[in-house]
């Protein structure tokens, strides 16, 4: 925790969730979902690690917690996302470039123009020149710093509670999810970001297996655990297999997340869908939306929310830095009379757990990333009742902990399982479970295959199209009605390479047999080889 | 997507699964294809799928099978065209990346399987009070009741689950129709553990009589509300660096007045607490 002398009575834990489904297209170019990577890159990742960079710069104390998926982390680490965010980046400075010529007719808005150049060219700079082009070796200095705890989640960001029905997938997702972490970070996982905080009791042996200590739940996940934990979500629980469970604070998430009453509402701040994706004349704007013309957002925008209304006024920079101040005042004035409280009915000192998605700050909420910031530098050096801690540390500190299993819950609207199988999407989850157990039966029927097989290639790229299918935001997306006929493509397309290579394994045995394919089918696997790339050091027995 | 007209000559059957060949091209995130390219990759595709090809043959396919013929409605097809022309049609191609012209093509198209013939039945749980069930029945499990029980089995009989409160002991029945492959079931009982029963009965009412199909695994339903104490309960600490545990006793007086104030916080009504929490992902429409 950081160290001032100070009378801490409790203790706030801010984790950020970091998470994109693996979109990697080496066929063509012209996914806009590819653009999610890069946005994210540009507006909440580098913003995060720029704070972090300035707080150890000012020797500010702080800690943070969070969880890079496995699919994030590969797409961080691949090659051509590498190099095609370096063109996204190069084409933004082109646009804020022409920007800055074109909106000299309005001073402020001028103004924000050459604030964009800078803040792209200033991205690019810091992509190749301090990342080496990948963002991973940020994280893992401030990481191996002591200041930000990074925590492991599911291979794909399998919803566990639907996949529980074959325990070895859960299992799976679990195991891959900490290979993915260890292969580019070195502090030993304590920490597991359970997808959608998808609690169920059964995937805790296999948490504890791979070295987990604790995961995050839902507030309600706590409240109505078995039995009742005595301190709320103010203290963790843990389970009768070992797993600790912490659960979200209800006030301070409300406080950030609500739209209406919330921070990120402030009418200084930045308003999302003001973009000149939207706004600049189409044949001007032609070339940096997607390719066949539609327009979507580049992240440029002038405007600030304003008001409840359709008018909005020009960005501020001052003044967004204002209300930042205030809000970050507000959030820290309101921890402190909590703890204040809490500390009087508790036996040990409480702890608010803050988890959120990292897309909030930056994305969703331009000036996330500063409201950290200015957030801990307050935390660090004003007189508080409390510090900035990672569970972990709470762990160590506090050792003695309510046994309870933690109920059955997500943090998914409604706090079920609803968002992923409901009308829209049940369809697909027969599928889910029987490639699932196709997995597991080709890996009993051919187990310990020689290295350099080609069978062996074959199952692996089977695990891969597995767990590809698995990933819960094709459900998510589908439920919310965003870009749904991309989402039911990747499923089909995962259960349909799956099942294809499952037949191939078990029809065509007498090629197979002789560690052979035909030419159509070679092609075939190493076409999805090549796209369906995730997890190269991907073996099979993981479903033995 | 644009569909050959003439696939029908191409329809598989269904113990096969290269030979069938409905091509379609995804167009969905293509750049433009000239309309040479695509007539010269329809002659390709022609000349490949005549009769006189060299797929496999029947025998081939079906010597090592020992699975169950693959579902018909399952289409795919790869085919590997000669790239013989970078298709392009603005100067912004991405030129960095090594792409081999040679390199073919590879069309996928895929349909979601819509059985898997094999018998089985599945609960899951969508929130405390409901459940969905999916099912199946396998052709060959379909012949022997037919086998077993006359042509008309399944005319004469309607489909019913058995709906099992294992933690409450008690079973109740839900008929369901042959229409559908799955149902929503809502379950009075939350945080119990269900079992669910695939069987038929006679559509003759004055037929008591029922037959099993299958039956499912187990899902508990999720608790729905805090389940606060008894005077008395024993309450377990447990110490997770020494793995030493404690027990002590709950007693109203001691406990009971922290864990009211605390959960005061929590605004309950009976138990249950509002799940307006914003959700993930989607802070800006989430209302509070």
């Amino acid at each position: 925790m950081a160290n001032r002398n100070k009378n801490v009575k409790g203790y706030v834990s801010f984790i950020l969730h970091a998470h994109l489904p693996y979109v990697h297209h080496p066929e063509s170019e012209d996914y806009l979902e590819e653009q999610w990577f890069f946005e994210a890159a540009s507006e909440t990742y580098i913003p995060l690690l720029k704070r972090f960079q300035k707080l150890v710069d000012e020797n500010i104390d702080f800690r943070f917690t969070m969880s890079l998926t496995p699919p994030l982390l590969n797409m961080m680490d691949n090659k051509l996302l590498q190099e095609r965010y370096i063109k996204y980046l190069e084409k933004h400075i082109e646009l804020a470039q022409k920007e800055c010529e074109r909106t000299q007719y309005d001073d402020r808005i001028n103004k924000l123009s050459h604030y964009y150049l800078d803040r792209y060219t200033e991205d690019l700079r810091f992509f190749k020149e301090e990342c080496n082009c990948c963002l991973i070796n940020q994280f893992k200095k401030f990481n191996d710093l002591g200041v930000l705890e990074i925590i492991g989640c599911g291979a794909t960001h399998g919803y566990f509670p639907i996949l529980i029905l074959n325990e070895k997938t859960v299992k799976a997702q679990i195991q891959l999810g900490v290979q993915a972490y260890y292969k580019y970070f070195e502090k030993p996982l304590k920490g597991f970001w359970l997808p959608e905080c998808g609690y169920v009791p059964e995937s805790d042996k296999y948490l504890r297996e791979f070295g987990i200590e604790y995961v995050l739940v839902e507030t309600h996940g706590i409240l109505y655990a078995d039995p009742t934990p005595l301190y709320g979500t103010y203290a963790p629980i843990v389970s009768p297999d070992g797993v600790v469970a912490f659960g979200r604070d209800l006030e301070s998430s409300r406080q950030v997340w609500s739209s209406i009453n919330g921070y990120p509402g402030d009418f200084n701040y930045r308003e999302f869908y003001r973009d000149i994706g939207f706004d600049a004349p189409y044949e001007y704007i032609k070339p940096y939306i997607t390719y066949n013309g539609v327009r979507v957002s580049t992240g440029i925008k002038y405007y600030r929310i304003t008001g409840k209304t359709e008018e909005k006024d020009v960005y501020n920079l001052d003044w967004a830095m204002d209300s930042i101040n205030r809000n970050a005042g507000d959030f820290f004035d309101n921890r402190v009379r909590q703890i204040n409280y809490l500390s009087k009915h508790t036996e040990n000192p409480p702890i608010i757990v803050c988890p959120y998605d990292a897309e909030l700050y930056g994305h969703w909420w331009y000036e996330g990333p500063d409201f950290l910031y200015t957030l801990a530098k307050k935390i660090y050096y004003d007189d508080c009742n409390f510090s900035l801690i990672t569970p972990h540390e709470y762990l160590t500190k506090y050792p003695n902990i309510q046994q309870s299993t933690p109920c059955r819950s997500s943090w998914g609207a409604n706090g079920y399982s609803y968002v992923w199988l409901n009308g829209s999407n049940d369809y697909i989850h027969r599928h889910l479970h029987v490639a699932g157990d196709r997995m597991c039966e080709l890996a009993m029927r051919y187990p310990n295959l020689p290295q350099d097989s080609l069978k062996r290639r074959i199952l692996n790229q089977c695990a891969r199209e597995l767990v590809l299918m698995q990933s819960s935001d094709w459900l998510f997306i589908i439920t919310n009605g965003t870009m749904v006929d991309y989402a039911k493509k990747r499923v089909k397309d995962h259960v349909g390479r799956f099942t294809k290579l499952y037949y191939m394994m078990l029809k065509k045995q007498s090629l197979i047999e002789e560690d052979k394919l035909d030419e159509t089918n070679m092609l075939f696997l190493e076409d999805i080889e090549n796209k369906d790339d995730i997890f190269p050091e991907m073996d099979y027995m993981i479903y033995y | 997507m644009s569909q050959q007209s003439n696939d029908k000559t191409f329809e598989s059957n269904a113990n096969e699964d290269i030979k069938s060949t409905r091509i379609l091209i995804d167009n969905s995130s293509s750049k433009e294809k000239s309309f040479a390219s695509k007539n010269k990759l329809n002659s390709i595709l022609d000349s490949i799928l005549k009769p006189n090809n060299s797929l496999p043959s029947d025998q081939e396919l079906t010597k090592d099978i020992d699975k169950g013929s693959i579902p018909s409605s399952y289409d795919m097809a790869t085919i590997s065209i000669p790239n013989e022309r970078k298709i392009s049609s603005d100067n912004s191609h991405n030129t960095s990346e090594k792409e081999d012209p040679r390199r073919p093509i590879i069309i996928e198209y895929y349909d979601l399987p819509y059985k898997y013939d094999k018998t089985t039945v599945r609960v899951l749980a969508q929130d405390p009070n409901t459940l969905f069930v999916y099912w199946e029945i396998s052709d060959k499990d379909r012949d022997k009741f037919v086998e077993q029980y006359g042509p008309n089995f399944f005319n004469e009989t309607k489909p019913v689950l058995l709906i099992k409160n294992l933690t409450d002991d008690y079973v109740y029945e839900l008929e369901i129709n042959d229409f559908a492959n799955n149902w929503y079931i809502h379950v009075n009982d939350s945080k119990c553990r269900y079992t669910i029963e695939l069987g038929r009965r006679p559509k003759n009412s004055s037929d008591n009589s029922y037959i099993p199909v299958t039956y499912s695994n187990v899902m508990e339903s999720p608790n729905d509300h805090v389940l606060f104490f008894n005077e008395g309960d024993k309450i377990i600490f447990k110490n997770i660096a020494t793995k030493k545990l404690t027990t002590r006793v709950y007693t109203n007086g001691e406990f009971g007045n922290d864990l009211k104030t605390l959960y005061k916080d929590y605004h309950l009504e009976n138990g249950r607490f509002d799940y307006r929490n914003p959700s993930s992902q989607n802070p800006t429409s989430n209302v509070m």
